[in-house]
């Protein structure tokens, strides 16, 4: 038996869950292209915090709701893969002592989904008419109206469970690969916070074991 | 317990207010006679049961070729589906869903999606192929911008390679 068919057979199968799996985003050329970036032992890490607008145009999933956004960028040391860990990585105020690890996807498309499900919307459609008939009765008529709706809970988009999954789906994908990276790398990390303004954050992340700093305007 | 928790702990409720639907209507109605029964019983009613059968619109199916199987789903609007509004150039373009052929680019400027993921293709002759990968939520609409770059000559191409 020709041996190239089972092995084609089980590349084909093997192709979407490697295509499936989290793919992050594109790496900028250099590190230095990012607003934060830093170097150690030949590896180089690059860093933006995305602002809020930026994250309204990035994701589908209102991450706003819950999380704050930063892309990472890793660029291993030629011949020396870099491990990437999502627990490599910490964001704290500038001065201040705790720190917050980023939320994996799931946690957060779950946190979106119950900040969706709490919110209601109330519509307000006021309404005119004129009108005339004639006939056996006839005459003129108007009338003025307004009608309110109050959404129900549930009803409002990223509620339902489906969503959930998408909105995890999405936020995996985008986020920062893990794993072994022998080329460089990049992706989202989602940290649950909320920025207050002039109030600079510090992504700190271990490096080979040591830990390098960097600050995010 | 203490109170800070149990603040904690109350459900976050956030309402939001917005106007809706202003309308303006001005209307003539005219009734003569002894009996008005505004109701046709016979007349075209497309929506019945051979409706599926019988007429496609270019939201419920498309027309596949032998090479691109039709995209299985439906892009008809349900309440629970999530928009998405197409713009592309060349408007020529063929649009396929995770690899089934949905129908043109100028028939499916909108279309309802489930809730999930896709990927997104348009091709066109004479054009290289545009890909997205397209997050689609219930309720919320997507606009996708889809410009496929022209392909260049193989001559042109060719002459750029050579050096005077």
């Amino acid at each position: 038996m020709n041996r190239k068919i089972p092995l084609g057979l089980l590349l084909l199968a093997a192709a979407p869950v490697v295509a499936s799996g989290p793919r992050g985003t594109v790496p900028k050329a250099s590190a230095n292209r990012y607003p934060s970036h830093a170097e150690k032992d030949g590896v180089s890490v690059g860093a933006a915090l995305l602002t809020s607008d930026e994250v309204h145009k990035t994701f589908v999933s209102e991450v706003n709701r819950c999380c704050l956004v930063v892309e990472v960028a890793f660029y291993p040391a030629k011949d020396k893969p870099q491990a990437v860990s999502l627990d490599d990585f910490s964001v704290r105020v500038v001065g201040a002592e705790t720190a917050v690890k980023p939320s994996s996807a799931k946690v957060v498309a779950a946190s979106i989904q119950k900040s969706a499900e709490s919110q209601r919307d109330i519509t307000v459609s006021p309404s005119v008419g004129v009108g005339r008939e004639s006939g056996t009765y006839h005459g003129t008529y108007t009338e003025v109206g307004v009608a309110i709706g109050v959404s129900e809970h549930g009803s409002h988009s990223g509620s339902s469970e489906r969503d959930r999954d998408t909105m995890s789906t999405e936020l995996s994908e985008k986020g920062l690969p893990e794993g072994t990276a022998s080329a460089p790398v990049a992706g989202y990390l989602y940290f649950p916070l909320t920025k207050k303004k002039n109030t600079p954050l510090q992504l700190d992340c271990v490096l080979n074991g040591n830990r390098v700093s960097l600050t995010l305007p | 317990m203490d109170p800070k928790d149990k603040r904690d702990t109350k459900p976050q409720q956030k309402i939001h207010v917005r106007l809706g639907t202003v309308s303006f209507g001005l209307g003539y109605s005219y009734f003569s006679g002894p009996y008005y029964y505004p109701y046709r019983v016979f007349g075209f009613y497309p929506y019945g049961v051979a409706y599926p059968a019988l007429f496609c619109d270019p939201f419920g199916c498309a027309y596949p070729s032998l090479l691109n199987p039709a995209y299985s789903g439906s892009l008809a609007y349900a309440e629970d589906k999530g928009q998405v509004k197409l713009t592309a150039d060349p408007k020529t373009a063929e649009v396929y869903i995770d690899g089934g052929y949905a129908g043109g680019a100028d028939q499916l400027k909108t279309m309802w999606l489930d809730s999930g993921a896709y990927d997104l293709s348009l091709s066109a002759k004479g054009h290289k192929a545009f890909h997205q990968r397209i997050y689609i939520l219930s309720r919320k609409s997507l606009k996708v911008l889809a410009r496929l770059e022209p392909e260049e000559a193989p001559d042109a191409a060719h002459e750029k390679g050579v050096k005077p």
